[in-house]
């Protein structure tokens, strides 16, 4: 949680031990591949982090909302933006904090394409309705 | 008192509860969150 909170707030390189970390630890959970996926895109290298871009992720990602929206950004950081843009309108069916999504840096490739500016709108919608 | 307060209240030595509080500041302040995350992250490595 502490190496995605860093991530969100710009501090990637107090993120990146953590992650490191999660590897010696937990090698094969979903959370420390996409930490490992997101760290590579980070670091600017793009075939590392496609190398954690499995299918068992996406597997997982279908069957958590939450994980999606990890992943979204994953793909977002790499400049993969219709990956990204899938990724995260499946997290968006039932997962919709308009204010963090607009101002999260690993989110910064997607602001500029229409589907993901829909996404906030209708995110923004949803939670006046809701609240 | 926001309920992540009362939690913390409670359960002073529980780190999920920092992870909660801090998971409050996600759609305002991300920045503002971060402290709980490391008191969480720092109770139990």
């Amino acid at each position: 949680m502490l190496a995605a909170a860093y991530c969100w707030t710009g501090r990637n390189t107090d993120a990146f031990p953590l992650i490191e970390r999660m590897e010696e630890i937990t090698p094969d959970w979903a959370f420390t591949k996409q930490s490992l996926f997101l760290k590579y895109g980070l670091q600017g290298d793009k075939a590392k982090a496609l190398a954690y871009a499995t299918d068992d992720l996406r597997a997982k990602a279908k069957n958590d909302h939450h994980f999606a929206f990890h992943l979204a950004a994953c793909y977002a950081v790499i400049g993969e933006k219709e990956k990204a843009l899938d990724q995260m309108a499946y997290a968006m069916q039932i997962f919709y904090p308009d204010v963090f999504l607009s101002t999260n840096p690993l989110l910064a490739n997607m602001r500029g394409e229409d589907r993901f500016q829909k996404m906030m709108d209708e995110a923004k919608a949803k939670t006046a309705f809701e609240i | 008192m926001h309920v992540a307060d009362e939690l913390v209240e409670i359960g002073p030595l529980t780190p999920f509860n920092y992870i909660l509080k801090g998971s409050f500041y996600l759609d305002l302040t991300t920045d503002k969150g971060l402290p709980y995350f490391e008191k969480a992250y720092f109770m139990d490595p």
